[in-house]
C-alpha cells in the first residue's frame, strides 16, 4: 500500500501533539443557561434543551488538513464538565486543576470567573455528586474514607460504558429517528395518565436533542463553506466544500458512502460525549458497520484503498482529540485523560462465520499510522474462525510498540455476554467496552464499572480486625483477632466475612447510584440509537434498552489477596514456620525490624508461577467473590463484576497496610490480574497458566491482563510467530484478554528524565493506552517496575 | 490423575528446568538440564552443569541442581502442554550431558513420548550405543554436538577423544526410524575448529550419513563467563571473541556443499 496519505496524517498528528490540555467552561455555561431558562420543566426536558443549547452555541472550528470535523470543546484536547453531574468538582479543585498530579487541565482566570459567577451557584446542592454526598449512608462513607472502597466516580460522570447503536444511526440518520419519535408522539394522548405523560416527555426529549445534533452538523457545514470562500489553495477549497456537503447531509440523513458514514459516526460520538462527559462511548465493530459502504465505494471506483485508509486515520486522530475530564481522585484511578473508546476488529458474523474483512486490517493499520493513545484498538480473536494473517497483523502492530491492539479470546467474550443474559445469536455480536468490559451495540445498558473493591483491603481488615492501619479507626466489620484463629478454615471464614461486607457496602452504594441516575441522568442523545427505547418510550437511563444488566463492581489487588492467603496457609498452618502472633506483630510494624518474617513471607508460594498450591486460591476466592456479588439485585438485574484496575492499584494501595504476601504498607497493589511485580519468575508462559485459574467468564465486565515484553524477543519472522503462539495459547487457556507493552526499561527511564523527547511514547496503563510522560511519577515507576519478561524466560 | 509407568520413581540430578525456550528445538520448549558431563570443553557455557553433584556458589547464594524423580520432572513438563500445542514445541533434555544419567533420561523421554509430547535431546553422544539406543527409539530430535574431527585435538579442547562420538553419529545417521531427526551442531570456536580444512572434513563426514537432517553452526559466545566467576572456576578462553556474521556465512558456504547448513 502506498503511503502518500501519511503526509496529511503526520501533519494532523503533529498538530494534535502541539495542543495543551485545557478545561472548557463554556459547555457547562450553556448547559446552565438552558436549565435556568427551563426551570420547572421535567428534568428530561431541561437536560435535552440544555444539550440543544450546547450543540447550537458551542464554539466550533475546522483545522488545517482535516477531512473529518467537529469537537467536544472550544479546541482539541480540552475537557468539558457536565455541571448537572459534578459541578462541585471544579469548585473544589479550582486552584489545583491546572497543576494537579494526575491529568491536569489548564483553566484560565477568565474561565474561572465565568464558572464561579454563572455556573457554580446554580448547581450547589443540586448536581448528582452533591446529592450523593447529602444522601451517602454512614457505612459507605466510613469504608470510603478508610480507603477500602472507591465509590464516587460514577457520581462525577455519567453514562458511557456502552456501544451506541451505530447500525441504527447509519440506517436511519438522526432525522429518521426524529421522525419516528414525532410519529410516536402524535399517537399519544396526555389524558391517558402519568405513564403516557412520561412517554410523551421522553419522545419530546428525543426530538429536542435530535434538532440540536442536526444543527451542530449544519453549523460545521456553514463554517466549511465560509472557510472555502476565503481559501486560496484550490485543493483545500475543494476539500472544504466537500466537508460542507457532507456535514449538511449527515448525521441527519443516512450516509451515501464511506466518507459520510465516518463523519456521521464522529459527529454523533461527540454529541454523546458532550451529553455526559463520560468515558467509553465505544465505536464497536467498525469493520462490520462500514464494510458495505467501503466495498461499494471501491467497487464503483469512487474511492481508492489509500483514500479509505486516510479517512480512517483521520477518524482515529479525531477520536484522540477528546479528553476526559474527571476529578483529581478519579483521575488517579484511571490516569492519562483516557476516553477508553474501543474499536474492535475480527470475531464472527451473524452466521457464526469468520467476520474478518479488509477493514479489520485497516483499522489495525490506522492504529499503526496514527500512533496515538486513542481509540483503544482491540481485536476479537476467534481462534476457530479468524485467519492467521489477521492475527499476524495484530502481532505486527503490537511489535511496533503501539501497545495495541489488545487481544480478546472471542469465545470468552461470548460467554460473558451469555452470562449477562444475552442469547447466543446476539452474543456473537458482542463488543469490547471501555477497558475490557463487554457490551452489545445499541441494545445493552449497564454501568460497567461503578467503583472499586480493594482485595488488599480485605486482607488488611482480616489481619487488623476491621481497623484502618492508617487511622486506627474501625472502618469495616470486625472478624476477630487473627491470633485466635485455630485453623486455616477459621482464617478463611474471616476472609469471606470481610468479602461479604465489602460487597454489601458496594451494593448499598449502587442502590443510590441507580436512584440518582434514573432521576437526574436522562440521556436522550444516547437513547436515540437504542431502538428499544423508541419502542417502549423509555430513556436508556430508565431501562429502555433491550437488555439491562446490573452494574459492574471492579476488583483490585488480585495477586495481593491470593498471595496473602497462600502465605498464611503455608507459613502459619501447613509448614508452621511462623505463628500468627509473629506474623501479626511484623505486619503491625510494617516489617520494620522484622526482615526475617518478611523474607519468609516473600518466599511463600507466589501467584504467577504456575504453582497450584497458590493458584487454587485464584479459582476459589474469585468464585466465592462473584457468587456474593451476584446475590445482589437491582432494577436492571443482579450486580456484576470485572477486574480492570486501570491505574487504581496505585492510589488504592495507599490505604492498605503491610500484607502477609510480604508487600509493605502503602505500596501499590498488583496490576490487573497479573502477578505482583518481580514475583513471577518463571516467565510469560507460567504467568499465563496461573492467570488461567481465575474464573474469567464469570467476571462479565472483563478481566485485564498486562504483559510487558522486551522488543528483542519479537525480532524477525520467528518473533512474530512467537507472539502469535502466545495469543493462540491465551485462547486455548480461556484467558479473556491480554495486552502487551513492548518497551524496554531504558526507554522508560529516559522518558522520566527527558519527558520532552518522549512526548509520543505510549504505554499500556491498564485497559487503555496513555502517553507515558503524562502519567504521575508513581504510576510511571509502577510500570517500570512491572516484571520485564525477556525471551519468554 | 495418577501416572503409572516404568521408571516413574527413578531419581536424577536436575540442574534446572527452563520454560518456553525458543533456542532448543522446534516451537516453545521446556528444557530439562541434567547435571554432570564427561567432557570439559574449554568454551563450555554451562559450567554449573559439569559436575554431577549439587553445587553452591562461593557466596552461598545460588545452589545448582536438585534431586528429582522422573514423575516430578514430568509434572513440570506437563504444565506447558498448552504452549506446545500451538508452537509445535515440546520437551528438550539437555545438560551437562544427558547421557550421564541414561536410565533416568530414557524413562523421561519414553513417558513424554507416550503422553504425546514432542521430545528432543541435546548431547555430545559421548557414551556407549547401548545407552543411547533406548533413548533414541522414542525420540523426535537429537541435537548432537560434533566439536572437532581430529581426535587428539578433540581431547586437547574437550578432555576426551572422539572415536566413540563419531561411531555413534554414524550409527544414528544410518538409522531407519521414521519420526527421528538427527541434527548435528558445530559450535564455531575461532581458531579451534573453524578453518576451511575443519569445515571441509566435517562436511565430508556428514555427507555420507543419510539420516542427518541438517548441520547447524553456532557462534561461540561468552554468556557463561559470569557463572565461572560465581563458581570460582578459571575461564581459559578469556580473550576469545564471538565470530562475525560474515565469518559465519563463510563457514556455512563451505559445509553447505556437503550438507544442508543453517546458522
Amino acid at each position: 500500500m502506498s503511503e502518500g496519505y501519511m503526509n496529511r496524517i503526520n501533519a494532523l498528528r503533529d498538530n494534535y501533539l502541539s495542543h495543551r490540555v485545557e478545561m472548557d467552561i463554556l459547555d457547562s455555561y450553556y448547559v446552565t443557561e438552558a436549565f435556568k431558562a427551563t426551570e420547572g420543566q421535567p428534568w428530561q426536558i431541561q437536560k435535552a434543551t440544555a444539550m440543544k443549547n450546547v450543540y447550537e452555541k458551542k464554539p466550533i472550528y475546522i483545522q488545517d488538513n482535516e477531512l473529518l470535523v467537529g469537537g467536544v470543546a472550544f479546541k482539541p484536547r480540552a475537557g468539558i464538565l457536565n455541571p448537572d453531574s459534578a459541578c462541585s468538582v471544579i469548585e473544589k479543585e479550582l486552584d489545583t486543576i491546572s497543576t494537579r498530579k494526575y491529568d491536569p487541565f489548564y483553566l484560565s482566570e477568565e474561565n474561572k470567573k465565568l464558572f464561579m459567577e454563572e455556573v457554580a451557584p446554580y448547581w450547589r446542592g443540586k448536581c448528582v455528586l452533591d446529592r450523593w454526598d447529602a444522601m451517602m449512608p454512614d457505612d459507605v462513607r466510613t469504608m470510603r474514607d478508610g480507603g477500602m472502597l472507591y465509590v464516587d466516580k460514577k457520581f462525577v460522570r455519567g453514562y458511557g460504558e456502552n456501544t451506541p447503536g451505530w447500525r441504527t444511526l447509519l440506517k436511519k440518520g438522526i432525522g429518521g429517528i426524529k421522525k419516528e419519535a414525532e410519529q410516536k408522539l402524535a399517537e399519544l394522548d396526555d389524558a391517558d395518565g402519568e405513564d403516557v405523560l412520561k412517554k410523551i416527555t421522553f419522545y419530546k426529549s428525543l426530538i429536542i436533542t435530535a434538532e440540536g445534533i442536526i444543527a451542530l452538523a449544519n453549523r460545521h457545514a456553514d463554517l466549511a463553506e465560509q472557510m472555502a470562500q476565503e481559501e486560496t489553495d484550490e485543493n483545500r477549497k475543494a476539500e472544504l466544500l466537500r466537508i460542507a456537503e457532507i456535514n449538511r447531509r449527515v448525521p441527519e440523513n443516512p450516509p451515501r458512502n464511506y466518507y459520510e458514514a465516518l463523519q456521521s459516526m464522529l459527529t454523533y460520538e461527540y454529541c454523546l460525549f458532550m451529553e455526559q462527559n463520560a468515558s467509553s462511548y465505544n465505536l464497536g465493530r467498525m469493520d462490520q458497520y462500514l464494510i458495505d459502504y467501503y466495498n461499494k465505494d471501491i467497487e464503483e471506483g469512487r474511492m481508492t484503498k489509500d483514500e479509505a485508509q486516510e479517512l480512517l486515520d483521520c477518524f482515529w486522530i479525531k477520536i484522540a482529540e477528546m479528553g476526559l475530564f474527571q476529578d483529581g481522585e478519579s483521575a488517579a484511578f484511571s490516569a492519562g485523560y483516557n476516553m477508553t473508546v474501543q474499536v474492535t476488529a475480527g470475531g464472527i458474523d451473524k452466521n457464526g462465520g469468520d467476520a474478518v474483512n479488509d477493514l479489520s486490517y485497516m483499522t489495525i493499520q490506522a492504529t499503526m499510522d496514527a500512533a496515538l493513545k486513542e481509540p483503544n484498538m482491540t481485536v476479537r480473536y476467534n481462534i476457530a474462525k479468524n485467519p492467521d494473517s489477521f492475527l499476524r497483523k495484530a502481532a505486527e502492530c503490537i511489535r511496533m510498540g503501539r501497545t495495541m491492539p489488545a487481544v480478546y479470546d472471542d469465545d470468552e467474550g461470548i460467554k460473558m455476554l451469555l452470562n449477562k443474559g444475552v442469547p447466543l445469536s446476539q452474543a456473537w455480536d458482542w463488543t469490547p467496552c471501555g477497558c475490557v468490559e463487554t457490551n452489545l451495540e445499541g441494545r445493552l445498558k449497564s454501568y460497567t464499572d461503578i467503583g472499586e473493591i480493594s482485595m488488599g483491603g480485605v486482607i488488611d481488615m482480616v489481619m487488623n480486625n476491621g481497623r484502618s492501619r492508617k487511622t486506627g479507626e474501625v472502618v469495616s466489620i470486625q472478624t476477630g483477632d487473627p491470633r485466635t484463629f485455630k485453623t486455616f478454615d477459621d482464617f478463611m471464614t474471616a476472609v469471606k466475612k470481610q468479602i461479604d461486607y465489602f460487597v454489601h457496602t458496594m451494593a448499598t452504594m449502587n442502590s443510590y447510584l441507580d436512584y440518582l441516575s434514573e432521576k437526574y441522568r436522562p440521556v436522550a442523545a444516547l437513547s436515540l440509537t437504542y431502538p428499544n427505547c423508541m419502542v417502549t418510550g423509555k430513556d436508556y437511563a430508565n431501562g429502555g434498552a433491550t437488555f439491562n444488566v446490573g452494574n459492574g463492581i471492579n476488583i483490585i489487588g488480585q495477586a495481593d489477596i491470593i498471595n496473602s492467603v497462600a502465605a498464611v496457609k503455608s507459613l502459619v498452618f501447613d509448614e508452621q514456620k511462623l505463628t500468627m502472633s509473629e506474623l501479626c506483630e511484623a505486619l503491625d510494624h510494617n516489617f520494620d525490624g522484622y526482615d526475617k518474617v518478611q523474607d519468609l513471607c516473600m518466599s511463600a508460594p507466589k501467584y504467577g508461577n504456575d504453582d497450584s498450591y497458590v493458584d487454587t486460591f485464584a479459582s476459589k476466592i474469585y468464585t466465592y467473590l462473584v457468587d456474593q456479588i451476584e446475590t445482589y439485585d437491582s432494577p436492571f438485574g443482579h450486580l456484576t463484576a470485572g477486574m480492570l484496575p486501570v491505574s487504581g492499584n496505585v492510589p488504592i494501595g495507599k490505604s492498605v497496610g503491610a500484607l502477609p504476601s510480604g508487600r509493605k504498607a502503602w505500596l501499590p497493589l498488583a496490576d490487573g490480574i497479573g502477578a505482583t511485580g518481580g514475583t513471577d519468575v518463571k516467565g510469560a508462559t507460567a504467568l499465563l497458566k496461573s492467570v488461567s485459574n481465575l474464573p474469567h467468564a464469570r467476571f462479565t465486565q472483563g478481566t485485564q491482563m498486562n504483559l510487558k515484553l522486551d522488543p528483542k524477543m519479537l525480532e524477525g519472522d520467528q518473533g512474530l510467530n512467537n507472539m502469535m503462539v502466545m495469543l493462540k495459547t491465551q485462547c486455548t487457556l480461556g484467558i479473556y484478554h491480554t495486552q502487551y507493552n513492548i518497551v524496554n526499561r531504558e526507554i522508560l527511564e529516559d522518558a522520566q528524565i527527558h519527558p520532552k523527547d518522549h512526548r509520543d511514547l505510549l504505554v499500556r496503563v491498564a485497559g487503555y493506552t496513555a502517553f507515558f510522560v503524562e502519567l504521575g511519577k508513581d504510576i510511571q515507576d509502577d510500570i517500570i517496575q512491572r516484571t520485564e519478561i525477556d525471551q519468554f524466560n | 490423575m495418577d501416572h503409572e509407568y516404568e521408571g516413574r520413581d527413578l531419581t536424577g540430578t536436575v540442574l534446572r528446568i527452563e520454560k518456553s525456550s525458543i533456542y532448543d528445538g522446534d516451537g516453545l520448549r521446556t528444557v530439562v538440564f541434567m547435571k554432570g558431563c564427561p567432557l570439559r570443553c574449554k568454551w563450555c557455557s554451562t559450567p554449573e552443569g559439569m559436575h554431577s553433584n549439587i553445587e553452591t556458589t562461593k557466596d552461598g547464594k545460588i545452589t545448582y541442581g536438585s534431586v528429582m524423580t522422573v514423575e516430578e520432572v514430568m509434572e513440570e513438563v506437563r504444565k506447558d502442554i498448552p504452549f506446545y500445542f500451538h508452537s509445535g514445541g515440546g520437551m528438550t533434555v539437555s545438560g551437562g550431558e544427558m547421557l550421564f544419567q541414561p536410565e533416568f533420561v530414557a524413562a523421561l523421554v519414553k513417558e513424554a513420548c507416550k503422553e504425546g509430547i514432542n521430545t528432543a535431546v541435546e548431547t555430545s553422544f559421548y557414551s556407549s550405543w547401548k545407552r543411547i539406543e533406548p533413548i533414541i527409539s522414542c525420540l523426535n530430535t537429537a541435537f548432537v554436538d560434533l566439536k572437532l574431527m581430529d581426535s587428539s585435538k578433540h581431547r586437547e579442547f574437550t578432555g576426551v577423544r572422539n572415536e566413540i562420538i563419531l561411531n555413534n553419529i554414524k550409527k544414528a545417521g544410518n538409522l531407519d526410524l521414521p519420526n527421528f531427526k538427527l541434527i548435528i551442531r558445530r559450535p564455531l570456536i575461532p581458531g579451534v575448529n573453524d578453518s576451511e580444512e575443519d569445515l571441509e572434513e566435517l562436511g565430508q563426514f556428514l555427507e555420507k550419513l543419510p539420516r542427518v537432517h541438517h548441520l547447524q553452526l553456532l557462534p561461540y559466545h561468552r554468556y557463561g563467563t559470569d557463572t565461572y566467576r560465581k563458581l570460582g572456576i578459571d575461564y581459559e578462553l578469556k580473550d576469545m571473541k564471538t565470530p562475525s556474521d560474515q565469518h559465519m556465512q563463510w563457514c556455512q558456504s563451505i559445509t553447505n556443499k556437503y550438507v544442508k547448513t543453517i546458522i
